[in-house]
């Protein structure tokens, strides 16, 4: 029919399969979780939606903040909860309707339409169902600190963690945060293109959301321009996201004030140690030293914060703190559900987590990809994702929604645990 | 001075042909790449500044005969966001600009200051412009700023915010406003503890007048300039326009006698003189008795005119003769800061009008030392408007100790009525890397007076 005796089968299938590639220029390897809820999961959004009822009660009868607070965060649930009840009952219901023999022909083709349509909402709603039950992370709606730090490979990592710091610049710049360098070390030597720390505070709630995919090592495999012999090499720069805490005073929520001492992040003023760099001799009218860099000592951890890149020693000190602060609630946050994954590690072994030790995306030039190994996902257009584009939102994005899966899967597990103890008592 | 080893020089010059240059000044390469760092900022700024200048004069002189204006606006439409620190890759630095910061690195290598060349120089929030004629702020006095704030805020507790924080609406005020908290800032200069106290305690005092007090004419100029400057960025809040205000006053001349800086032309008024005419510093009825305007205000009877204040501050020029001449003194500040706001000057050009140094002591240490003057003066001053808290900067901590002993003679020879308390102030949470022991430096002295609650 085609006109010619026969087609080889290959000739076929090759273009069609060109085809396919250039539709998917996006691979994908997830794990993916059962689409349906597990029942474990859902007593639990019941125990959840029980207790968003009694609190409701108990907040007719008299106001109090934090239950309102903890109602707000319930709110949620217990809505979706709702509505997948009703989409399942309607749904029961009309499936009596037509196993009914009575019911007539014409009801039971509207009722065969309306079955139809609440079993397509049936999935939304157990989706989203499934996200209002993951808890919010405590920093969510904060700013953020990026600090990028070039780690093994030398030069070639200063000079890939100054293409980084660009990236993320022009990743704030696309998505319209507010992003400015608050301190820039170049190491030694002239070169302005490599840098041995970098920290960007990007000024926009909600970002460290965002950005909080990134924290890792970044592994990049290229030829550096630094190579003689053209040999690919392997660096590694660091990306840690730490969370940006309003100013103290002008935040009055309280949930991470700083200088309430029961606060989890409180820091006792008296452990960090402040020391001003200053030369001997005479000060004051005497001299007129620009020198303004201040270096603060979390003593009992041993974290050192320099900062030197004002001209004021004030604002030297306030960005220092805000660093310092920002670096001790990551690490305290860090423990604490490091404490929570030995409890599960207990329970049910092996989940894995991903701290900022590990590896989590490489980049390499050689074949113009970019793959998180967190989400699976490779996307071959390096150049855009290294100029913040769309690429890295989409990978960002997977990653993103891999921490949802990942955290439902550890809740449904968890609760199952927790169900098959209860049924055992 | 140490020789700068050949050694540093040459690491210097590796990393960049210019930073030699700037050793010369800064002692240490760290110092010297920072002070690269805003000088190249700062002259791929000005350049570009100079290019749209250039831009715009060739446009206006294309459109003489057209009456449209130019689309073009300034370069920072915006002028609260500094401009961003690093150069994006869409906007290269303009051509030219290496000149420029070859210029600004050799004429910081001569000794002038930073902040004469960038125009400006960071004091707490504020930024305070700089220019040659007026003392450059210094770290040390902006760290005794935030001190001396923070004791104010203890010794004058401030009033309670009104019952709904919430809703800060300004009128439902009482008829009558509260009196205010009345600050007095002598030897301002370019204005930097007036606007940063202003800063830092307008927030919590919702009344509050800060008069800044110099001679020198120039000085009063920035110092306006740069209220309205920190005004329009946002840093100050539209109040202080009402809340600062800026005099030209001689601290150290004696109502009766002339003028005691023949140099300045035209007659300065003396701060006696001047300070009646401040309304805010009148207490405004004269039935109101005061706690403390029965007690404590002995000096007050010849002049006739009440005037009151709660708090005087005080960066005045405390350096000597000799360790201005010394080497004490770096060479920048020596050659490119004005004398008259470093050296007070010697008491033997006053017309015998030092009180507290030679006159009505008695006793062997009565004869103080000539850079003390003005630390003398304020003091008998801080007795006649019946202040409640004095605070000083001092040159280093032997005459911080001086300062201290002189506060106590003015207690026990009744010129402070009252009892108070002087001290230096020691900031516990600093450790100084680099000098020996940390007595070293400049310190903050604080006087306050204990009998009678704020």
């Amino acid at each position: 029919m085609l006109g010619v005796p026969w087609v080889c089968s290959r000739c076929l299938v090759r273009p069609a399969r060109a085809s396919l590639y250039r539709r998917s220029l996006l691979q994908r390897r997830t794990y993916k979780t059962g689409s349906d809820l597990s029942p474990a999961l859902l007593t639990h959004a019941r125990t959840l939606a029980v207790e968003h009822a009694a609190l409701s009660t108990q907040l007719a009868d008299s106001f109090d903040a934090k239950i309102a607070k903890r109602i707000g965060e319930l709110a949620q649930v217990a809505d979706t909860l709702k509505e997948w009840d009703n989409a399942n009952e309607s749904i029961s219901e009309l499936q009596s309707l037509l196993d009914d023999p009575r019911t007539e022909a014409e009801l039971k083709s509207l009722a065969i339409e309306d079955l139809e349509s609440s079993k397509l909402t049936l999935p939304s709603i157990s989706e989203s169902l499934k996200k209002a039950l993951i808890p919010r992370h405590p920093f969510a709606e904060l700013s953020c600190l990026l600090e990028i730090r070039p780690g093994a490979g030398g030069d070639e990592a200063g000079l890939f963690a100054f293409e980084l710091m660009k990236m993320y610049i022009a990743f704030c710049s696309r998505r319209g945060f507010r992003c400015t360098i608050i301190k820039k070390e170049g190491g030694e030597g002239s070169a302005e293109d490599r840098l041995s720390e970098a920290v960007l505070e990007i000024e926009t709630d909600g970002a460290y959301d965002t950005m909080r995919t990134e924290s890792g090592v970044h592994r990049v495999q290229r030829v550096p321009a630094t190579e003689a012999k053209g040999r690919t090499h392997t660096s590694a720069v660091s990306v840690m996201v730490l969370p940006s805490f309003p100013e103290t005073g002008s935040g009055t929520d309280g949930t991470h004030g700083f200088d309430d001492p029961n606060s989890d992040y409180y820091i006792d003023p008296q452990e960090v140690r402040t020391e001003k760099m200053r030369a001997s001799g005479a000060g004051g009218q005497h001299v007129n030293k620009t020198e303004s860099a201040i270096r603060l000592t979390h003593v009992p951890t041993g974290i050192v914060v320099s900062m030197q890149d004002s001209r004021s020693q004030h604002s030297n000190r306030k960005k220092a703190w805000q660093v310092l602060r920002a670096k001790l609630a990551e690490q305290r946050r860090e423990a604490r559900e490091q404490e929570l994954v030995e409890l599960r590690r207990g329970a049910m072994g092996g989940i894995a987590r991903m701290g900022r030790g590990d590896k989590i995306r490489t980049y390499n030039y050689g074949q113009s990809r970019c793959t998180d190994h967190r989400s699976g996902l490779t996307v071959h257009n390096l150049d855009d994702v290294l100029a913040g584009g769309q690429g890295l939102e989409s990978v960002m994005d997977s990653v993103r929604t891999w921490f949802g899966d990942r955290e439902i899967a550890v809740m449904a597990a968890e609760a199952s645990i927790k169900h098959e103890v209860q049924r055992r008592a | 001075m140490p020789r700068l080893s050949t050694r540093t020089i040459l690491q210097a010059y590796a990393q960049d042909a210019l930073l030699p240059l700037l050793l010369r000044e800064c002692r240490t390469v760290d110092s010297a790449r920072s002070e690269l760092r805003w000088l190249r900022q700062h002259a791929i700024d000005l350049t570009q500044q100079r290019k749209e200048q250039r831009y715009r004069r060739l446009q206006q002189a294309r459109k003489t005969g057209q009456a449209s204006e130019g689309p073009h606006s300034p370069r920072n439409t915006q002028p609260h966001r500094k401009p961003t620190q690093h150069h994006s890759p869409e906007h290269a630095p303009p051509k030219g600009w290496r000149r420029t910061l070859r210029t600004l690195c050799h004429a910081r290598s001569r000794g002038t200051p930073l902040q004469y060349l960038l125009g400006n120089q960071p004091f707490g929030d504020l930024t305070i412009l700089c220019q040659k004629g007026v003392l450059i702020p210094r770290n040390d006095t902006e760290t005794f700023t935030y001190a001396a704030a923070e004791q104010i805020r203890q010794h004058f507790p401030p009033p309670k915010p009104e019952p709904n924080p919430a809703s800060p609406n300004p009128s439902p005020s009482p008829s009558r406003p509260p009196q205010p908290l009345r600050i007095l800032d002598l030897c301002t200069g370019t204005g930097c503890i007036t606007l940063l106290l202003h800063a830092l305690l307008s927030p919590s005092y919702p009344s509050l007048k800060i008069v800044g007090i110099d001679i020198h004419p120039p000085a009063i100029h920035l110092a306006q300039k740069n209220l309205r400057h920190n005004i329009t960025l946002g840093d100050l809040p539209a109040r202080a326009s009402q809340d600062v205000e800026f005099r030209r006053a001689d601290v150290l001349a004696c109502p009766s006698a002339p003028t005691s800086h023949s140099k300045i032309r035209g007659r300065v008024p003396a701060l006696e003189e001047l300070l009646p005419c401040i309304p805010d510093f009148c207490p405004r009825a004269q039935d109101a008795s005061k706690p403390n305007g029965q007690m404590g205000r002995e000096g007050e009877g010849e002049g006739g005119a009440k005037v009151e204040v709660d708090v005087i501050i005080s960066n005045p020029p405390y350096i000597s003769r000799t360790a201005f001449l010394d080497g004490t003194t770096a060479r920048s500040v020596r050659f490119h800061e004005p004398v008259l706001a470093l050296v007070p000057p010697s008491p033997a050009s006053q017309n015998g009008m030092v009180e507290g140094l030679g006159q009505g002591q008695g006793q062997g240490q009565g004869q103080g030392q000539e850079e003390d003057v003005f630390y003398a003066r304020i003091v008998g001053l801080a007795g006649r408007v019946g202040a409640r808290m004095v605070v000083f900067e001092c040159g280093d901590y032997e005459q911080g100790g001086r300062v201290v002993e002189l506060c106590r003679r003015g207690v026990t020879a009744r010129k402070l009525g009252g009892r108070w308390e002087a001290g230096i102030w020691e900031d516990e949470t600093v450790v100084e890397s680099g000098g020996e022991g940390g007595k070293e430096g400049a310190c903050m002295v604080v006087v306050k007076r204990v009998d009678v609650q704020g």
